[in-house]
């Protein structure tokens, strides 16, 4: 119907009232010379309705011929307000150079839609595709799609296959990741001892392959043998094997954090906002504003301007700029306790994320003030999975030592 | 017998055939749609009939107004109460 409507508009129509006995006369008689009539509606001997404006000269001529009255109750469409602003030049020249522009602009690339694996960095693939000349504001023409997905997919490792699609102005690139990159190869079956990483007591033995050398309550030293890889049958025979357990011991770690008695700390001391219009990638300042020099932290917001949800090439950039002040701060010794344990939690977050299924069992904690500063020193009791894999080799049977935690 | 003129269906069916060659298409009581009519005898809010050739066909209701109408083809609208066939 929208269509009818807009068909409608561009020939014209005339909304006309007929007046007069036996109205339905005028209708067939309409019908019957081919006018095309709608939005009929009788009022006793009265009938309005709508025709096309072509249709005018033969409306009035079936409403003479009837004896009834025709009255022409508006004109509309695309021809009366070209008639009526006939003498208006500088409409006309608008519409024609707006035709023109979005004629060419539509050559130019407006969006390019990135779906990209978790492995590869949205910017980066943006300046990347940059280089090879898909960029917003690029010519579509000009874009060699299959010299650059040949180029990417044979110099970034990273990228199995990729495909780019342009479509009107519209690019969409689809990367799909090399699964195998990053991955080490397999090798053949590795026969293994498994080793402590530290000294420690030994508290649970979980041993899924191999012949455990250790006990619950064992003592262990950073090395020690715990499980074996040679595994003895009852009839006498051993083969080699990959030993694969969890040894749980507790362990005992250190950790002495130092802080001066004078640290600095950034005061906000001015802002200010950079706004930015980017067209086609042309990027124009939309606002005078303040330099900003030193310390400062930037936050960036970037909207795309779109149109019944088609992004267009015009960006806006508010970059909002914030200035710090150095500022020498004397430390007290409750502050200072803050801040060293703070600085504690996120060594404890670290050193977890170092151990194997480590917990803490138990942690002590001293802070202490001295001349040049503070000092906190803190013991924890862990408890952690100990083992780790030493290749057996066969051609010297030297054992690898354990690798340093 | 089937008369010559009448508009083939997609399953070979022939409509308007045996009927005097009118069409007629009904969507509930607010629409129907002829096919085929020769004219317009009556037009009012309430009632509108139609010249089917060898019948006439009156639409009674409320709010009836015809919505497009060509040479062949009328459209009505409206709250249709009846529709009857007079022989």
């Amino acid at each position: 119907m929208i269509v009818v409507s807009i068909l409608r508009w561009l020939i014209g129509r005339i909304s006309f009232a007929v007046e007069g006995r036996f109205p339905e006369r005028f209708i067939n008689l309409c019908a019957k010379n081919g006018i095309n009539l709608w939005g009929l509606r009788g009022e006793g001997e009265r009938i309005t309705g709508c025709a096309r404006l072509t249709d005018l000269r033969r409306l009035e001529d079936a409403a003479k011929k009837n004896g009834h009255r025709l009255v022409i109750e508006k004109k509309s469409g695309l021809p009366v307000m070209l008639k009526k602003h006939r003498t208006r030049c500088g409409l006309l020249a608008g519409l024609i150079i707006s035709l023109g522009l979005w004629f060419y602009a539509s050559g130019f690339i407006w969006n390019i839609t990135l779906r990209l694996p978790d492995t590869i960095n949205e910017y980066e693939m943006r300046a990347t595709l940059r280089e090879y000349g898909l960029y917003e504001g690029a010519w579509a023409k000009s874009i060699n799609v299959d010299s650059i997905t040949d180029s990417l997919c044979a110099g970034d490792k990273r990228i199995s296959w990729m495909t780019i699609n342009i479509s009107g102005t519209d690019a969409e690139v689809n990367i799909s990741p090399n699964l195998s990159y990053g991955t080490k190869k397999r090798e053949g079956i590795i026969l293994s001892n498994m080793v402590s990483a530290a000294d420690g007591t030994v508290t649970r033995v979980n041993v899924y392959n191999g012949t455990a050398e250790v006990r619950a309550g064992d003592g262990i030293r950073r090395g020690q043998l715990l499980v074996s890889g040679v595994m003895e049958y009852t009839n006498g025979t051993s083969v080699l094997a990959n030993s694969r357990a969890c040894v749980y011991a507790k362990t005992v770690r250190s950790v002495k954090i130092e802080l001066p008695k004078t640290v600095y700390e950034y005061e906000p001391d001015r802002e200010a906002e950079k706004k930015d219009v980017s067209l086609f990638g042309l990027c124009l300042p939309a606002a005078a504003r303040q330099a900003l020099y030193g310390e400062r932290t930037v936050d960036t917001d970037r909207r795309q301007l779109s149109l019944l949800g088609h992004g267009l090439p015009l960006y806006f950039t508010c970059e909002k700029h914030r200035s710090y002040i150095k500022k020498p701060v004397e430390l007290k010794l409750p502050q200072a306790e803050e801040l060293l344990k703070g600085k504690l939690a996120l060594y404890e977050l670290f050193m977890l994320s170092q151990t194997n299924k480590g917990r803490v069992l138990n942690k002590r904690i001293t802070v202490k003030e001295k001349p040049d500063g503070f000092v906190l020193e803190a013991l924890y009791e862990l408890e952690e999975d100990v083992c780790v894999n030493t290749v057996i080799r066969l051609d010297d049977r030297k054992e690898q030592e354990a690798p340093a935690r | 017998m089937i008369k010559k003129g009448g508009r083939k269906n997609g399953d070979g069916t022939v409509l308007g055939a045996r009927v005097g060659a009118v069409h007629m298409e009904i969507s509930g009581n607010r629409e129907v749609i002829f096919e085929g009519g020769r004219g317009i005898l009556e037009y009012s809010e309430s009632s509108i009939r139609i010249n089917g050739g060898k019948y006439v066909v009156a639409l009674r209701g409320r709010g009836l107004h015809i919505i497009s109408m060509t040479e062949s083809d009328t459209v009505i609208n409206g709250f249709i109460t009846a529709i009857e066939y007079i022989v």
